[in-house]
């Protein structure tokens, strides 16, 4: 996992949430959810 | 990292995630628990303090995390992906923990709340997932 870009490793959570079996409902508050952080500034 | 919550008590956050994992000590979840939601949990984690995530918000967990790993998928080096559920518990008190040093975040807390909903009344001490003799028995409201 420590290879693979954030936007990566995110797709890979989401699949896993939703390979889980979560519902669609928590499957979207994760997506949205992982949006809100703030991301660091480019320089 | 993040606007500090002006309206969120970052000390009763803390107090809320760290019973989560101590509870969970007690029962542990089974990530497939409500439909596989409760692997929530990872998603929560990796935005926090995972290592391997760059834009952690806190990224000084790192260490800790690297400490619980047992996963041999990664040489050891934490892979929230594949960790067994109670190193996924383990690194919620650390969490937990650390919620109470410095403000929550409002993204922070939105997570925090999510995974709230998610353990029902896990962050209390009541007896539905305590078991019969450990933990307390008082009633929050």
């Amino acid at each position: 996992m420590a290879d693979k870009s954030v936007k990566q490793q995110v797709a890979r959570l989401l699949k896993g949430l939703k390979e889980a079996g979560a519902s669609r409902e928590v499957q979207d508050a994760a997506k949205k959810w992982l949006e809100t952080i703030p991301q660091p500034k480019k320089k | 990292m993040g606007t500090p919550s002006t309206s969120k008590s970052w000390w009763q956050y803390s107090r809320w995630i760290t019973n989560i994992a101590r509870n969970c000590k007690i029962t542990e979840p089974i990530v497939n628990t409500f439909g596989g939601d409760l692997w929530y949990i990872r998603v929560f984690l990796w935005a926090i303090g995972d290592p391997n995530n760059p834009n952690a918000t806190r990224p000084w967990l790192a260490d800790k995390f690297y400490r619980a790993s047992v996963c041999q998928h990664a040489d050891y080096s934490f892979d929230i992906y594949h960790e067994p559920t109670h190193v996924l518990v383990k690194c919620l008190e650390v969490v937990g923990r650390d919620l109470k040093k410095i403000p929550i975040t409002t993204s922070e807390a939105m997570g925090a709340d999510f995974l709230m909903m998610l353990t029902n009344n896990r962050r209390y001490g009541t007896k539905l997932f305590y078991g019969s003799s450990s933990g307390s028995t008082v009633t929050i409201p």
